[in-house]
């Protein structure tokens, strides 16, 4: 027999995984505008796949339109794949939410409904709507998963299939057209047409839909030989601001997925966290797990540690975390041989650290790709990011090195200053790096930018010489006036 | 007081995504900085000069011209004229380039400057300049030889950024190396600093990018604003001799746009007396045609104008349209003169226009006038939409050639939708976003109902998102400004000499058509003569009517043969029931018909007059109303008006009138009426609408016009001149009307045949012409091989058959292959028709949906089986017998059928989709009954939605047409009520409208209290029925 697990609405269940939503949802194609999956709420509100945004708010003004969430339904398939290979090593990833399973070596004594209102009980626990289907071949097992509710399981195919709708045998489009013009609408519909005659009109892929639903025919499965992957996945509504709704989210991504790594007797070695920011890219760390573990508490303190501290320079949009597996270690150690009583929390306490002299103290300064003086960001030393655009994106000016004039001393932090102003122009200094009369100075240079946000910036700049010679440059952000640095004659 | 610094190097927004103001903001800004003149230097053309100049000119300010041209190697050069050469040479030059490119790309070849160099001046640009690299000797000498010594300068500009002290100092020694002035330019690019920010939303356009991405692509501040000379001087106070040098330079600036040097073409070579003669010719001759019999009063009209038109020198320019309408007629092309024209007996004898002005009355003075300065005469020709008018406008390209005849531009502005289109994009703000609010607010926006902030809140986006701020101000300065150049509909241009020395000119994305930069205002503006060659859909049909006529029974066979004040037109009009006609057929039109109750032609004239906006908003429309009801007291602000006001009960609806008005009350000339009126209609400019209206008050004081009474005339003008309707025009169109209303009495089934082979045209889809046609006992046979042509025809009992142009997706070769074919040998099986026309798969499945080879099988879906296999060209005759035997497949049920009708056809002869669903309606009244419901009852309505109308003139009102089995019916949907309900009113197909009926004897609406959804799939079957 085979078993088909199908996560029905697929992308709808990815788009609402994670999120508390009730009343009526839907997925939409953000190109398109259209709803690709509606809930059973939506559904009884009028609104149906295929509708535009505007057109579903019009049935009902609080339903919720979600984005899919592309990530989200890889997390998912791969948990599907990881619960099939879990019942069978022969296991084929059919079609985007639903996997079939070979159980022809499972136990002749096995009761299919009660393994799969197990499995059904196991995915509700996770907060997902599975449907699974039990028959003789795959192509049955997965039109009893399509109509399950939740679980069918198949022992006369011809009486099963006779009322199944054509479309839950994903007929191409244009053939689903041509059946719908012919007033097919069910699978009995289209046996009890003369088979050579259908053949004829629509062609090959008419004979191979006619043999699926036979349930004479077993095709070999197209099975998948891939290592499960133990990652979750969270694309958020808007940018969040704080880290909160972050470690709310990793919290509960770790429980899911150490469960799932316990249920295979493995440990976490690695975690990859990646955040993906407003601006199109992502912050990305890798966490090396000193003694491998599945414990979520040891876990979730690196992600704690880390989150605390880190500033991101643009708000996240998602989250990504994915554990890298491994058995547990079982190597017993040297006679003299030293080990840390616990490396976890060594690690931790690295990265404690790090916090502490702030993420930003320790890798490359790239300049950044804007006209706001001193703006830099820093990248990891072995990281791949490149932080300068490409030069084809500068204007002329910019693409030429600036490297006339003296050196800049830059201060960092700038001191704050108290400059006297006299026609318009820098006449007296008083910081706590110079103080004097301000004998020539050239200015003002103005910047500004980001005036579309409320980070937006403006700066007054001049470069001034004091009595004794000393050359300073001075910035003004409103009132505020700083020493930006000193010039090295 | 002499002048210490001129602006020569600035950009409007018409530089396109380059530039961040409106000319006239420019000159507005330059006025408060006292500037006495300002170089308009647009990136590749001269787009903006023409306005810079009209706003300039009411001003005093200088409008220099020049222009940025892209050189082939990727350096901006600008370019100052001098005199009329240097502009002819810059036309010609920008011309060449633009011709030789497609529409967004030309360059300028070095090679070229030296050949059109003469009389134009050339700075070296900014950083994007031929002096990008200030070391780059070679490229300046490469200029000197160009443009000669004398005729360089070197620009400095500064915007307070580091590193622009050296690259001035370098600019300034390598002048100094070539003896070459230095002139110091802010480098405009908007006029006030806060155009910043619309420039680095441009830019974010250019560049495919947004804002958080462009980085240095963005400008570093906010310097490059217009500055007044004493801060231009403290920005140059090292070096003051660049800042004289640009009034130095100016100097020899002589060029302005008032001296164009435009001429009209000569009508066969003639000119002065020999054009004069040659028209007084052709207009005796139409005289004797047109009035028959000697006719005093015309003749002394004639003389009139004519003399006019000798003294303005303006012969030939009749002779030229008079050619056009010739070579139309000579081609079979209907044509008709609209506008003002229709003011002069001279363009009615020449037949360029259909209404006699002797027996109407009309102002010739409307049309010309002795004080119309440089400004042409406007007359526009009505031609049938599509090829036809076609043909005319290539004809005037062939007669003066691709560098002598153009179209004018149309500017495309960012609007509401494409506005936030942009912004949202240059803001990052998620693209669902963007297009729910594209979608919600597909039919403009009202800011009166529904603020800007809540359109975005509505489209998803919460006011205090941190960037809606940022929107609202980018929405509020992006609206308006030019977006790109298209070509006006039918405003031609065409010039004696080369007109690519007049305007520079370039490639449409039409094939075939070149356009010049300016619009049509602006040609105007500039004396510039425009003939308008537009396509009117009715007309195109009217010509179909004709020839169809022509066919069955001989007559009309053209439009003057229409019979006059037919009584059975005006019963029709009286009870509203004008769809598919000209004009009057508009949800506006049709709620006022049956309480103005047009009973003559010239209730025709008003009635096409009346639904406007400038009548509409100076409540002229309600006034006048309530005087042909009686509700009200003819009265007159003044008793000197009243012959003026009789014909329109008191109430002004003619610009006519207006300037009548004028020259009884105030005592003003024939051209200061019209002078009146030109500018109280040209909204550019408050300032000369304020000096008329001083004017015009001053002279009624003067004839002892109460102040209040001179307001209210004075208030009155305002209102319509801007909107109204010449009455001349509102008399041609109103022909036109009267004509489609004959038509449709009186032959019904040659009316509505030509009407859906023109669609789309007019007000309403081919579904409601249909369902119109049936209520008028006009039958209408569905689309079949054996009897449909490519075009709908008419059957011998006068019902009209649906051609196979309805069919969506038919291929109009296989759709004429089959009429050919059938009219050779009818079709005798389904396998001798697909032998004999070899439609392909697609075609034949949509021709078995909709029925169309029912004729040769049992039903649509018998076709579809026995048409659903490859036919092989080997096959022997009968090869595929299973064709003799019935389909295996059930017949389509009434909704099936209906649904593969508008599917296929988008239309329907069989039931109105209401009509399959009416039992389950039981409390719904159906449009054909509410006649008959009193005034006040509550009433549920539903139907199709066939039309939703918000005119601006509505404060907010939503008017929603809904179709049912028995006719349409209208609701009225308030503002604050639509805005609470604009997603159900706008997004749903079907609606149920619940609310008291209000019958204004026969105008007849329902008052929208409840509206919602009429999910009609769910109402017709279980399965899905969609018609969108």
């Amino acid at each position: 027999m085979f078993l088909c697990l199908l996560l029905p609405d697929f992308r709808l269940q990815a788009a609402l995984r994670w999120r508390e939503i009730t009343g009526p949802a839907a997925v939409v194609d953000d190109r398109a505008d259209l709803l690709l999956e509606v809930n059973a709420a939506a559904r009884a509100l009028g609104i149906t796949p295929g509708q535009t945004g505007p057109q579903a708010m019009a049935r009902n003004g609080r339903i919720h339109l979600l984005p899919r969430a592309e990530a989200q339904e890889h997390c998912l398939n791969n948990l599907l794949v990881d619960r099939a290979m879990g019942l069978s090593p022969d296991v084929e990833h059919t079609a985007p939410g639903a996997v079939i399973a070979d159980l022809h070596r499972a136990a002749k004594t096995l009761c299919w409904q009660q393994l799969a209102d197990t499995l059904v009980a196991q995915f509700r626990s996770d907060a997902l709507t599975l449907q699974v289907g039990v028959a003789s071949t795959p192509d049955l097992a997965l039109l009893a998963a399509r109509g399950a509710d939740p679980v069918a399981v198949v022992y006369d195919p011809s009486a099963f299939v006779a009322p199944l709708p054509v479309s839950a045998l994903e007929p191409s489009e244009a053939v689903q057209q041509i059946l719908a013009a012919w007033g097919v609408g069910t699978v009995g519909e289209l046996l009890r047409l003369p088979r050579s005659g259908v053949v004829e009109r629509l062609g090959a892929e008419a004979d191979d839909l006619l043999r699926r639903v036979s349930g004479r025919h077993r095709r070999p499965l197209r099975t998948i030989r891939q290592r499960p992957e133990y990652a979750e996945a969270f694309d958020f509504d808007y940018e969040v601001e704080t880290s909160a709704p972050l470690l709310f989210l990793l919290r509960r991504f770790l429980n899911d997925l150490t469960a799932r790594l316990r249920e295979a007797g493995r440990v976490a070695r690695q975690m990859v966290l990646s955040i993906p920011l407003d601006d199109g890219s992502r912050h990305e760390r890798t966490f090396a797990i000193p003694s491998p573990t599945a414990d979520v508490e040891v876990l979730y303190r690196i992600l704690d540690t880390h989150l605390e501290t880190l500033q991101l320079p643009q708000r996240p949009t998602g989250l990504r975390l994915r554990l890298e597996d491994a058995l547990p270690a079982k190597d017993q150690l040297q006679l003299f041989e030293s080990a840390l009583r616990d490396p976890n929390l060594f690690g931790e306490t690295l990265a404690r650290l790090k916090a502490f002299l702030g993420n930003d103290a320790v890798g490359v300064p790239i300049p950044a790709d804007t006209h706001e003086p001193d703006r830099f960001t820093v990248k990891d030393f072995f990281s791949r990011e490149e932080g300068r655009p490409p030069a084809d994106s500068l204007s002329e000016s910019d693409r030429k090195p600036a490297l006339r004039g003296l050196p800049l001393r830059r201060c960092r932090p700038a001191p704050p200053a108290r400059v006297v102003i006299q026609r318009g122009r820098p006449f007296g200094l008083a910081s706590e790096i110079a103080t004097g009369a301000v004998t020539c100075c050239a200015g003002p240079y103005r910047l500004s930018g980001t005036w579309w946000d409320p980070r937006g910036w403006e700066i007054e700049e001049w470069d001034v010489q004091l009595e004794d010679g000393a050359m300073f440059r001075l910035a003004r952000r409103g009132r505020r006036w700083t020493v930006e640095g000193c010039y090295e004659a | 007081m002499k002048p210490e610094y001129i602006e020569l190097h600035a950009r409007s927004a018409f530089s396109f995504l380059r530039g961040g103001s409106q000319p006239e903001d420019l000159v507005k800004r330059a006025k408060d900085l006292e500037m006495p003149a300002l170089a308009l230097c647009d990136r590749d053309g001269v787009y903006g000069s023409a306005r810079l100049h009209s706003a300039a000119k009411e001003t005093g300010l200088k409008a220099l011209v020049g222009a940025e041209l892209t050189l082939e190697d990727g350096a901006v050069l600008p370019v100052l004229v001098k005199n009329r050469t240097g502009y002819q040479n810059l036309c010609r030059l920008i011309t060449e380039a633009k011709l030789r490119g497609t529409k967004t790309e030309s360059a300028v070849r070095w090679e070229e400057l030296p050949h059109y160099g003469d009389g134009l001046i050339a700075l070296t640009g900014d950083e994007e300049g031929v002096l990008r690299d200030p070391e780059d000797a070679a490229a300046l000498d490469r200029l000197i030889a160009a443009f000669g010594r004398e005729n360089v300068a070197v620009e400095i500009q500064r915007h307070l950024r580091r590193g622009e002290d050296w690259r001035n100092e370098t600019l300034v020694a390598l002048a100094e190396s070539r003896r070459l002035p230095v002139v110091a330019t802010n480098g405009v690019l908007y006029a006030t600093p806060a155009g910043r920010q619309v420039l680095d939303v441009f830019t974010c356009i250019r560049h495919h990018t947004h804002l958080d991405a462009a980085g240095r692509l963005l400008s570093p501040n906010a310097e490059r604003h217009l500055k007044s000379a004493a801060e231009t001087k403290a920005l140059f106070a090292d070096r003051p001799e660049a800042v004289e040098n640009t009034v130095r330079l100016a100097e020899r600036l002589e060029f302005t746009l008032e001296n164009l040097g435009y001429e009209f073409p000569k009508y066969n070579g003639l000119s002065g007396e020999a054009a004069d003669a040659c028209l007084r010719e052709k207009v005796l001759e139409g005289y004797r045609r047109r009035y028959g019999r000697p006719h005093p009063r015309a003749l002394r009209q004639i003389k009139r104008e004519l003399d006019l038109i000798r003294k303005l020198g303006f012969a030939g320019y009749f002779l030229i349209v008079w050619d056009i309408v010739q070579y139309c007629k000579t081609h079979d092309i209907l044509v008709q003169g609209r506008g003002s024209a229709a003011n002069s007996v001279v363009c009615y004898c020449l037949g360029i226009t259909a209404c006699d002005p002797i027996a109407y009355n009309l102002l010739f003075e409307r049309f010309l006038s002795e004080g119309r300065g440089n400004s042409w005469p406007d007359i526009d020709l009505d031609l049938p939409s599509g090829e036809r008018r076609e043909q005319v406008i290539q004809e005037v390209y062939r007669r003066y050639g691709k560098h002598g005849a153009a179209m004018t531009a149309n500017v495309i502005t960012y609007r509401g939708r494409s506005a936030m289109r942009e912004i949202g994009k240059a803001l990052h703000l998620p693209a669902d976003i963007i297009d729910r609010f594209s979608s919600l607010f597909a039919n403009g926006d009202f800011p009166h109902t529904i603020e800007f902030l809540d359109q975005l809140r509505q489209a998803g986006l919460p006011p205090d998102h941190p960037r809606a701020a940022a929107a609202a101000t980018l929405y509020r300065q992006i609206r308006g400004l030019p977006r790109h150049l298209g070509q006006h509909s039918g405003g031609m241009i065409i010039c004696q000499n080369a007109l690519s020395s007049v305007v520079p000119l370039e490639n449409a994305s039409m094939p075939g058509r070149v356009v010049a930069q300016w619009d049509k205002d602006d040609c105007e503006d500039l004396g510039i003569v425009k003939v308008d060659l537009l396509g009117l859909g009715m007309m195109a049909a009217m010509q179909d009517i004709f020839a169809l006529c022509r066919e069955r029974q001989g007559w009309p066979a053209e439009f003057d043969r229409i019979p006059k004040e037919d009584p059975q037109v005006y019963t029709m009009l009286q009870r509203a029931d004008t769809i598919g006609t000209f004009q009057v057929e508009s949800r506006a039109q049709m709620a006022t018909l049956p309480r103005f109750r047009p009973a003559c032609f010239y209730d025709i004239v008003m009635q096409v007059a009346i639904i406007r906006p400038g009548p509409i908003q100076g409540g002229m429309l309600s006034s006048l109303m309530a005087r042909r009801e009686g509700k009200e007291k003819v009265t007159y602000l003044d008793d000197r008006l009243k012959p003026t006001l009789e014909r329109t009960l008191g109430v002004p609806l003619f610009q006519e009138q207006l300037l009548k008005m004028a020259m009884d009350i105030a005592g003003f000339s024939g051209s200061e009426a019209e002078e009146l009126r030109r500018a109280l209609s040209f909204h550019r400019s408050h300032e000369r609408m304020d000096r008329v209206c001083e004017k015009l008050r001053a002279a009624m004081a003067e004839r002892d016009v109460k102040p209040e009474v001179a307001e209210q005339i004075v208030k009155s003008i305002q209102s319509f001149a801007v909107y109204g309707f010449p009455e001349s025009h509102a008399i041609s169109f109103a022909l036109i009307a009267y004509a489609s209303c004959w038509l449709k009495v009186h032959r019904a089934p040659e009316f509505y045949t030509a009407l859906l082979n023109n669609q789309p045209m007019g007000f309403y889809s081919s579904a409601t012409l249909i369902q119109d046609a049936r209520a008028h006992g006009v039958k209408v046979r569905p689309v079949s091989v054996l009897h449909s042509d490519w075009d709908c025809t008419i059957e011998p009992d006068n019902a009209v058959r649906l051609g196979l142009r309805m069919v969506r997706g038919m291929d109009s070769a296989i759709g004429r292959r089959i009429a050919a074919e059938r009219k050779i040998r009818p079709f005798t099986s389904l396998e001798d028709f697909r032998r004999r026309t070899e439609p392909d798969r697609p075609a034949l499945r949509v021709l078995s949906r909709i029925g169309a080879l029912n004729g040769l099988a049992g039903h649509r879906r018998d076709a579809l089986w026995k048409t659903g296999f490859p036919l092989r060209s080997d096959d022997l005759p009968g090869f595929h017998l299973e064709n003799e035997q019935p389909a295996p497949l059930p017949p389509m049920d009434a909704f099936e059928r209906l649904e593969a009708d508008f599917s296929g056809t988008g239309v329907t002869t069989g039931r109105h989709p209401m009509a399959l669903i009416r039992a389950g309606l039981p409390d719904v009244t159906r449009a054909g009954d509410l006649s008959f419901v009193p005034n006040g009852q509550q009433v549920r309505i539903a139907g199709l939605v066939i039309c939703r109308q918000r005119p601006g003139t509505a404060k907010g009102v939503v008017f929603v047409s809904l179709e049912d089995e028995t006719g349409v019916a209208n609701a009225v949907l308030y503002a604050p009520f639509f805005e609470k309900h604009r997603l159900v009113v706008t997004q749903e197909r079907f609606l149920l409208i619940e609310g008291p009926v209000q019958n204004e004897r026969g105008a007849i609406h329902v008052l929208a209290r409840r509206v919602q959804a009429l999910p009609y799939e769910a109402c017709a079957t279980p399965g899905s029925h969609d018609f969108r």
